[in-house]
């Protein structure tokens, strides 16, 4: 299985979403101790990818 | 009479209304637009205006009747849990990457947030991944409609070559392997045997279960004035009335079980990726369309029903959580309901005759949208995902 | 940042996760991984020693590794947390918590993790 890995960059602006009615975002809270990653600890994004490689 | 399942909690057999599996027969004609007369739609409106208000008979948008189960296919615990089950598992795509939550994801409105769907490794789709919201309130499945239940649609994908690209003889054999799946099967249809309608039977079982009924829409038409903020209602007096939305999107489900060519625009993908382009007319080619090889747009429901009026043509989709589900259209096209309304607003597409251009203010459409959004979201689907096997 | 759920009906994925994890050991995670992610990329035992030996790497540590499974618990961890996460698909990327599922393209990843750099800015 091949894949796209991104990595954490310095940052881009980017203009804020469009107010108005909007479906919430749920999100997950990950455990990121002693996974091998990228980039400074205090990234203002950070990525975790669940791979298998084949 | 007992309910369909809503969540897969309970279940119990449906008899409000049964509507039997159809044979694989393809519909010869679609339904005609409508078109009502500009005086006539002034005076229905006039007169709903006078009776204070808008009421769900006038204006074609109705509570949603029970999920209708066909008679050879009850709704059980055990069959609802092996569907599920199948769902998720990627055993049932060719090279174990692909299950039917891949696109079909319950974190992205059952669709995959895509505007052209995700796609067997290698290859690219070429059309749209659609909810499965309330998909058992559909007569006819898919896009250009070619499947007339959930049984039938079932193994579509799973044969497609830019889908799941599946061997039906060999994965019947590949779940047997499994002693946890005979033993579902078992319990789910009395014996241990494992074929492809039984896979089809307890997939539709699980999607049975897939409903929204619970939105603040929901309770505004059983009669809660509150349930809708004032800026939703005026966008329901327009879906209903000046926007002419519920002549297509109508009843509860908000589908008309129609298709219509809005003539929306053609995919950039179709241009940037000659996989899509692949996959076009390998879909053309295998539907009988003698100019599969120069196709170069996407011809709907004429590639099921050879029927000129078709061209172009696809089927109504609910408006059900409409904001879990972009990108919209067919091919995903627009990314926003804004992109959706403005479009519908001045008539649709170049050429069709499905629309006309309808004159919204600017508030207006803010109202529609209004409208959609919050009238149409109801609670986040409480989705157990399955232990695979 | 990578957590490993190698498939179970696959030959290979496990030892390809050794792999990467054995040349990170070494200094060289992120060369391994992609090289384990090219195409075309031999994941046997037998091509992951060359890969290792491409890198530079010491293969008869590597390969010592490799053999005796020494990351078989990280994996595992990553495999149960997999599961309590109910993660039926892979790759499933999660961009500041928010859960993206299947093999996405880049403009796609690009996008949500724009949104991100655009919130986490205010």
């Amino acid at each position: 299985m091949k894949r796209l890995t991104w990595f954490v960059l310095l940052a881009a602006l980017a203009f804020p979403a469009m107010c108005g009615a909007q479906v919430a975002e749920k999100r997950f809270s990950i455990p990121t101790e002693n996974s091998p990653s990228l980039g400074p600890a205090d990234a203002r994004v950070t990525v975790v990818e669940f791979i298998d490689f084949q | 009479m007992r309910s369909g399942s809503v969540r897969g909690r309970r279940c119990g057999v449906l008899s409000l209304r049964t509507s039997s599996v159809l044979p694989a027969v393809r519909a010869a004609e679609s339904s005609p637009p409508r078109h009502p007369s500009a005086g006539l739609r002034l005076i229905v409106l006039l007169l709903v205006l006078m009776i204070g208000g808008t009421t769900a008979s006038a204006a074609g948008l109705e509570a949603l009747p029970a999920v209708p189960v066909p008679a050879n296919n009850p709704q059980t615990p055990e069959k609802i849990e092996l569907g599920r089950t199948l769902f998720f598992d990627r055993r049932l795509s060719g090279d174990g990457t692909t299950s039917c939550a891949s696109c079909h994801n319950p974190e992205q409105g059952f669709g995959d947030g895509q505007a052209i769907s995700l796609s067997y490794p290698t290859t690219r789709n070429w059309r749209n991944a659609q909810t499965l919201f309330n998909v058992a309130y559909q007569q006819r499945l898919f896009h250009d409609g070619r499947a007339a239940s959930l049984e039938e649609q079932a193994l579509f994908p799973l044969m497609s070559a830019f889908e799941m690209n599946q061997n039906l003889d060999f994965v019947e054999e590949e779940l047997r392997s499994v002693p946890e799946y005979v033993a579902m099967f078992t319990g789910a249809f009395g014996s241990p045997d494992v074929t492809r309608e039984r896979i089809a039977m307890a997939l539709a079982a699980f999607e049975r279960t897939l409903v929204s009924r619970e939105a603040p829409l929901d309770r505004f038409l059983a009669g809660d004035e509150q349930a809708l903020s004032a800026a939703a209602r005026a966008g329901y007096a327009l879906f209903t009335g000046k926007g002419r939305c519920s002549s297509c999107h109508a009843g509860g489900n908000l589908a008309d079980d129609g298709f219509h060519a809005l003539n929306v625009p053609e995919s950039p993908e179709f241009e940037r990726d000659p996989r899509v382009a692949a996959t076009r007319r390998f879909v053309a080619k295998v539907s009988g369309f003698e100019e599969y090889r120069t196709l170069a747009e996407d011809p709907g429901r004429y590639l099921v029903t050879k029927d000129k009026r078709d061209w172009k043509a696809f089927r109504t989709p609910t408006l059900r959580e409409i904001a879990r589900t972009a990108p919209y259209m067919h091919n995903g096209i627009f990314a926003t309901l804004e992109e959706v309304i403005a479009f519908v607003d001045r008539g649709g597409g170049e050429g069709n005759t499905a629309l006309r251009p309808l004159g919204l203010t600017g508030g207006e459409r803010e109202a529609l949208r209004t409208f959609l959004v919050e009238g149409l979201t109801g609670p986040e689907p409480a989705v157990r995902f399955p232990k695979i096997p | 940042m990578i957590k490993n759920v190698p498939y179970k009906y696959r030959d290979y994925s496990h030892i390809a996760a050794e792999a990467s994890l054995a040349a990170g050991d070494q200094g060289k995670y992120w060369e391994m991984h992609d090289l384990l992610l090219a195409p075309g990329a031999r994941l046997d035992r037998e091509g992951l020693v060359q890969m290792a030996a491409k890198l530079g790497l010491d293969v008869k540590r590597f390969a010592a590794d490799l053999d005796g499974m020494k990351h078989k618990d990280l994996i595992e961890r990553d495999k149960a947390l997999a599961v309590s996460i109910d993660l039926y698909e892979t790759p499933t990327y999660f961009i500041n918590g928010r859960k993206v599922v299947g093999n996405r393209d880049f403009d796609y990843l690009k996008k949500v993790i724009d949104e991100e750099l655009a919130g986490a800015k205010r």
